[in-house]
């Protein structure tokens, strides 16, 4: 039985993985080569990239900005998003189906245009600092473009909608009567909460979170936007390095290194969490 | 002119009463057949059949180019077709595509560009005698290899009416963004915004540096800690039209597309003993095009009088064309453009063979893209 | 004096219309600013707000190529949606399912392409299809197929990744017995394991697709002329000068998404997919 699903994964992992190793080998393989301008590459291997990244403090640092600021947005995603999904996947009434909905609705636009949205509620005279300068809060206003704070709320953006879908396939799954249960065993709803949704969810959750991180780490679009150009996360580096600089080598290289990063956080995660749950098979 | 005639057949067609398709299409098409035979000669345009691929901005200014140029195109038969894009990624295109059929054939480019396009040996010579137009220009801004068709003249932008009501006079210097009344109200262009290499070079120069050294510019720019850096004309005009940005480095088109909506001022800044920087934009031909003959004919329409007077008219810029910059000193809406020759004459031209963008975006990265 | 005591039903009902209410207002206040900004078309070079005049003027304005851009981008999305659910459903199964070593960097590979940043993706697989041009003649650039193997890249994680999330909650028993009972591999798949999958199906697909619909970064340098992305027109709009037609345009978008959403509610019901058989 086993193996016979170990033959269904054979083509697609075999075509995901040719994706994935054709598209980025060419762009990659540039790294091994020296910048010559105008986009042009050396034509001898070398390691000349990969040493000036190590030796300059300036990518480690930026490199630690794009994480921290990735978590900072997965951890807030996670907790507006997971207990969302669980208020609709238990709700009884059609309600639910009407929050869905408009979550799905919420995906198809542009995350140009939603970013452009966050900017206006944000703005000096928008609505947020009206409020805000109103009540007393603030005898400023408060910006968030050029700040963490706006990036983090741009990458939430891109991950808020499908967490709360993501989420909701997953405690739909746990069936409403291990709860019922529980309650009756005299577990408040705290307890229900810890001891039976949050271990049958784990794997679900940390597979999701682990999503979400990944999008935030490669998140451009919205950073660029509200970033406004004071907070470079490693994708505009790269992006810059590229389109500025034509130096394609040098990007190719802290692309490299961006993957490997991410690459070994997502591994050592989920090695972690598979040894918390023992006996779980990931 | 081909859309009359059919009308005139469609009408026809509807009066005739009659059973049968065939009965009722074929007086149109015999008739239409038999004028496009007899009027052969004004249809066969040079260009029939042509198709151009154009790399250019995109928004307000393709709509611009194709009214101008690309309608005037299609009467000749041909057909522009736009690849849109910022000249960043048009340029990557470009070298992505080396040794290949390149993805257009002709493209405006700007002058930071050039040292690239001449190293990568991207484009072909255009054959000036195909363009006339071009002996209207000023000598120097055109060679075989590239004719300007624009400038941009750089310096501060500013919201006269907050300025009059917090009482800031006018700025003579970059140094004067750094304005205490300003604080939080300023936008600079970011590296990677077309503006960025005027301001970056401009503040540079009145800071001690210049093309080669332009820390001193850096370092002015984080003593006046902007609120933003603008990474496009959208971008900045949204601010400066939302009150978040009372004046900005940039160029002085912007003052004429927010004619209505913001009373802009502009500022042109002493830059090694001129006023104002000018920015200056180019058309060059793509190596391996297949319509040479085309793109050298589009260029000398972008050099005539219609599309270089809408420069200034539609995009706040300033025409390469004398008997259009003569025709504009005459338009008053016009005058916070320098458009007497002497007055741009008198103004900086950067020293691209000093200026290493790489190098520039490296040190920017560092400076300000840190926390 | 008792202090004011709420039942703990109401004090549930409470925290749950808070939370739902802060997150929906995060997740929709951007785009129903977008929409009321859209209706005041009286300046053209900035967004307005709050709007100063209502009119539908703007919407009027919308380009044509526009329209075609997004039929292009809805038929793109569809090809995308399918391919990457051809490749993502058995993937999932086999990864969760099948005894391999190394599952955890498996997983993490098949996550891979979410990590990449949109520009890198399109200028690797612009560097790969010159590349392949090169040597077979077959130009994937700027053509509607290579937009699509591009997308596919992008959309396969999401399809592997919440298929993976719930599969792992997932009770083999049940699959188990039924097989044991007599019912054949496809059959187990189709009445056991599809049913409990439909809403994670439902959205790792919807995020297939809405990754190719909004994409950007790709787009713009695998598309061509003629062969534009609707996110790829509006973004270039948006570089020059401020176009309110584009405000118009993405409304436009979310309306007819909507429609979709309850055309789909009405036609099928969306119970369908987002209940899941026996587990309640």
């Amino acid at each position: 039985m086993k193996a016979r699903w170990g033959l269904l994964l054979l083509p697609a992992m075999f075509v995901s993985l040719a994706l994935l190793g054709i598209s980025q080998s060419v762009f990659l393989a540039g790294s091994l080569h020296r910048d010559l301008g105008a986009g042009l590459l050396g034509k001898s291997w070398t390691l000349y990239n990969y040493a000036q990244f190590i030796s300059d403090s300036y990518y480690l640092e930026t490199l630690e900005l794009s994480v921290a600021v990735s978590v900072m947005a997965t951890a807030l995603t996670m907790l507006l998003a997971f207990p969302v999904a669980y208020i609709i996947a238990r709700m009884q009434s059609r309600w639910s189906l009407v929050l869905l909905a408009t979550t799905v609705v919420s995906s198809f636009v542009s995350i140009v245009v939603k970013v452009l949205g966050l900017i206006l509620i944000f703005s000096a005279n928008g609505p947020f600092n009206k409020l805000l300068m109103s009540l007393g809060v603030v005898s400023e206003p408060v910006t968030i473009v050029g700040s963490l704070t706006g990036v983090v709320l741009g990458l939430m953006h891109y991950s808020l909608g499908f967490a709360v879908l993501l989420f909701y396939s997953v405690v739909i799954t746990v069936p409403r009567s291990l709860e019922d249960a529980a309650e009756i065993m005299g577990a408040s709803r705290i307890g229900v909460f810890r001891q039976v949704i949050l271990p049958l969810c784990l794997p679900g959750i940390v597979a999701g979170a682990l999503v979400i991180f990944n999008v935030s780490m490669g998140g451009f679009t919205s950073t660029a936007l509200i970033g406004a150009g004071k907070v470079l996360t490693i994708p505009l580096v790269i992006e810059r390095t590229m389109l500025l600089e034509n130096g394609y080598g040098s990007a190719a290289a802290v692309a490299a290194l961006l993957l490997a990063t991410v690459l070994v956080i997502n591994v050592v995660s989920v090695a972690t969490v598979s040894r918390m749950r023992r006996g779980l098979i990931l | 002119m081909i859309s009359m005639p059919c009308a005139t057949l469609r009408v026809k067609s509807v009066t005739r009463t009659g059973s049968g398709w065939a009965r009722r299409w074929v007086s149109p098409i015999l008739a239409l057949s038999l004028f496009a035979a007899t009027s052969a000669p004004s249809f066969a345009g040079q260009f029939d059949g042509v198709t151009v691929r154009f790399a250019t901005f995109g928004g307000k200014w393709r709509d611009i180019v194709e009214e101008h140029v690309g309608k005037a195109f299609e009467a000749q038969g041909g057909k522009i077709e736009y690849v849109i894009g910022q000249p960043s990624q048009n340029m990557a295109k470009l070298i992505a595509a080396r040794g290949q059929p390149a993805p257009f054939d002709m493209m405006e480019t700007m002058d930071n560009f050039l040292p690239v396009l001449e190293a990568g040996s991207f484009t072909e010579p255009l054959n000036l005698k195909s363009i006339p137009n071009v002996r209207d220009l000023p000598a120097d801004e055109y060679t075989d290899s590239r004719v300007m068709i624009w400038a941009t003249e750089e310096g501060i932008v500013y919201n006269k009416d907050k300025f009059k009501a917090a009482g800031i006079p006018v700025p003579t210097r970059y140094a004067d963004l750094g304005n205490a009344k300003l604080k939080g109200k300023v936008s600079i262009p970011d590296i990677s915004a077309g503006g960025a290499i005027p301001a970056v070079v401009g503040m540079a120069w009145e800071s001690g540096g210049n093309e080669s050294n332009i820390g001193p510019a850096l370092d002015l720019i984080q003593k006046i800690a902007p609120a933003s850096y603008w990474s496009s004309s959208a971008n900045l005009q949204t601010e400066l039209t939302n009150g978040d940005v009372w004046a900005a480095a940039a160029q002085a088109g912007n003052v004429q597309r927010l004619d209505g909506k913001v009373s802009l001022g502009m500022a042109y800044m002493p830059v090694n003993g001129k006023a104002g920087v000018l920015k200056q934009g180019y058309l060059v031909k793509i190596k391996g095009t297949r319509q040479s003959a085309a793109v050298d004919w589009i260029v000398n329409q972008f050099l005539a009088l219609p599309m270089q007077l809408a420069t200034s008219t539609e995009g706040g810029q300033i025409p390469s064309s004398k008997s259009a910059l003569t025709q504009l000193q005459k338009d008053p809406s016009l005058a916070f453009l320098k458009l007497a020759p002497q007055d741009i004459a008198g103004m900086y031209r950067i020293d691209y063979s000093k200026v290493d963008e790489a190098a520039y975006v490296q040190k920017w990265n560092r400076k300000i893209g840190g926390r | 004096m008792k202090p004011f005591s709420v039942s703990p039903r109401a004090r549930r009902a409470l925290l749950s219309g808070i939370t739902l209410s802060v997150a929906y207002l995060f997740l929709l206040g951007p785009i129903l600013f977008v929409a009321l900004a859209s209706f005041d078309y009286g300046q053209r070079a900035y967004v307005v707000f709050p709007p100063q005049h209502f009119t539908l003027a703007a919407y009027n304005h919308i380009p044509s190529r526009y329209f075609t851009a997004l039929w292009f981008s809805i038929k793109l999305a569809l090809a995308c949606t399918a391919l990457a659910c051809l490749v993502g459903v058995p993937a999932a199964l086999g990864l969760v399912r099948a005894k391999l070593p190394k599952k955890s960097l498996l997983l993490a590979l098949m996550r891979m392409p979410l990590q990449i940043p949109g520009v890198v993706v399109g200028l690797a697989f612009l560097q790969t299809y010159y590349a392949i041009g090169s040597a077979t003649g077959w130009y994937a650039v700027g053509t509607f197929w290579g937009l699509v193997i591009a997308h596919t890249f992008a959309a396969t994680p999401f399809v592997i990744g919440t298929l993976v999330a719930v599969l792992q909650r997932f009770d083999d028993t049940l699959e188990e017995a039924a097989l044991v009972l007599g019912a054949s591999a496809w059959g187990t798949f189709t009445q056991v394991t599809l049913p409990v999958l439909k809403p994670a199906l439902f959205t790792g697909a919807l995020y297939a697709f809405m990754v190719s619909f909004t994409d950007v970064p790709m787009g713009v340098f695998l598309t061509a002329p003629g062969k534009m992305t609707f996110p790829v027109e509006i973004f270039n709009a948006m570089q020059f000068d401020f176009d309110p037609t584009i405000l118009a345009a993405s409304t436009l978008v979310t309306v007819l998404s909507l429609a979709a959403v309850l055309v789909v509610q009405r036609i099928v019901g969306l119970d369908v997919f987002v209940k899941t058989a026996g587990a309640d």
